[in-house]
């Protein structure tokens, strides 16, 4: 098996140039993470909730589940895959991890210093793009889901199919369909 | 004065002036009078529109009222989204006040945005705060009732008071009407809310103000409505 510890395997760096990719590469950590260890279900905890790193993590092999640690369930947000990264918003904003991060299958990862990754998105254009797509899909579903919530508040059922039907679209949108019909109505219809 | 130029927008202050007058020139000027629609929900146009001058709101038009989103004032932006994906608008836009805008095409957008770091950095802002106050308020609609979230939206527009740190003071708060909006719930709801807070000595009402007596109060009773105490 060949050992990844460049991020010239990541799809956001293919077109980055030798030189500057090797840079980048010595600012990051790299870390292989083994599926099947402790916690809730199998995996190991990889980024803390409350982390209060601003890293952004780049996928460069395996699987890995994103989830909010709740007091007697996890809630399972999205499973990151090769080619993605994750940390992003934390980066930007500055503000702690929202959620915690696991690794399903065995994985490697490169980590990368907040303050580099922002340098890095502005000046490499694909880095950019893909940033910036993850952003406008995150907003996408955030503003369908407060259409939902809205529903729920106004007359009661949210429109479950519709919610179901989008479960596979991406992982942004699956993001934001955290704990979406399971959790959302039953909590809903208290209020009501 | 009559702005026609985006060298007064934030995001193209230091954008050289011969760059600035070729993007002058990909974009259209409008005036909007207040009231007008400017951008209609699901509308298949990808333009980004600059606010020079005045205020618009950022709608999404429900069954019973409409849910109001954001207020945009000059020196913001907003349509990025659609220029960025190509997808049909989710909010419709009308004007506060008299308003300017310039209106790009979305393809000179994103390649500004690409060459002209300063617009940069201010679409990724706009796109995380957006994503983040959207967050918010999913988790306010599915996890509060009404009064809690009369609360909270109280509090968000609150300003502390310099003269007494429990003290937060709203001017000129938007009427209730506005308020029911901003929180999908009926005006009727809001008004018995305020009468109640105001029963309690939470708030007092004054000329073109609302006062919260004890901000700190309120957040904390919101805080243990929130997580179900």
């Amino acid at each position: 098996m060949t050992i990844l510890n460049t991020l010239a395997a990541h799809p956001c760096f293919k077109t980055l140039d030798p030189e500057s990719c090797r840079i980048l590469d010595r600012r990051c950590v790299w870390l292989k993470t083994a599926a099947g260890s402790r916690v809730v279900g199998a995996g190991s905890w990889e980024v803390g909730q409350t982390a209060s790193d601003r890293d952004v993590y780049f996928v460069l092999t395996g699987r890995l589940r994103a989830a909010l640690r709740g007091s007697w369930q996890d809630l399972v947000f999205t499973d990151v895959e090769a080619g993605s990264f994750f940390g992003e918003l934390s980066a930007l904003e500055g503000a702690p991890h929202a959620h915690s991060v696991f690794a399903v299958n065995d994985s490697t990862l490169a980590r990368m210093p907040g303050a580099v990754f922002v340098e890095t998105v502005f000046t490499h254009r694909p880095l950019g793009e893909a940033v910036v797509a993850t952003l406008v899909a995150r907003n996408r579903a955030m503003t369908r889901r407060v259409r939902e919530a809205a529903h729920f508040c106004a007359s009661g059922p949210p429109s479950v199919g519709s919610t179901r039907s989008r479960l596979r679209e991406s992982r942004f949108d699956a993001v934001a369909d955290v704990c979406s019909i399971g959790e959302d109505y039953p909590r809903a219809r208290r209020w009501l | 004065m009559v702005i026609n130029s985006l060298s007064a927008h934030p995001c193209f202050k230091t954008l050289d002036p011969e760059a600035c007058r070729v993007l002058d020139r990909h974009c259209i000027w409008l005036r909007t009078a207040a009231g007008q629609w400017l951008i209609g929900q699901t509308a298949n146009d990808r333009d980004v529109y600059f606010v020079m001058t005045g205020r618009l709101r950022a709608v999404l038009h429900g069954v019973r009222q409409d849910l109001i989103f954001s207020d945009m004032e000059a020196g913001s932006f907003f349509g990025e989204l659609a220029a960025l994906d190509s997808a049909p608008r989710s909010l419709s836009v009308f004007a506060v006040n008299d308003s300017t805008v310039a209106k790009m095409p979305s393809a000179v957008f994103v390649e500004t945005m690409y060459t002209h770091r300063p617009l940069g950095e201010a679409v990724v802002a706009t796109l995380v705060a957006r994503n983040r106050d959207m967050t918010r308020r999913v988790g306010e609609l599915g996890a509060l009732d009404v009064r809690s979230r009369v609360h909270a939206e109280l509090l968000r527009l609150a300003r502390p008071d310099r003269e007494d740190p429990r003290r937060a003071i709203i001017l000129a708060p938007p009427n209730q009407s506005e308020l029911a909006s901003r929180i999908n719930t009926r005006r009727e709801t809001v008004s018995r809310e305020i009468n109640a807070m105001e029963r309690e000595g939470l708030i007092e009402r004054r000329r073109g103000a609302i006062v919260i007596n004890d901000a700190l109060r309120l957040s904390a009773r919101l805080e243990a409505t929130a997580i179900g105490e």
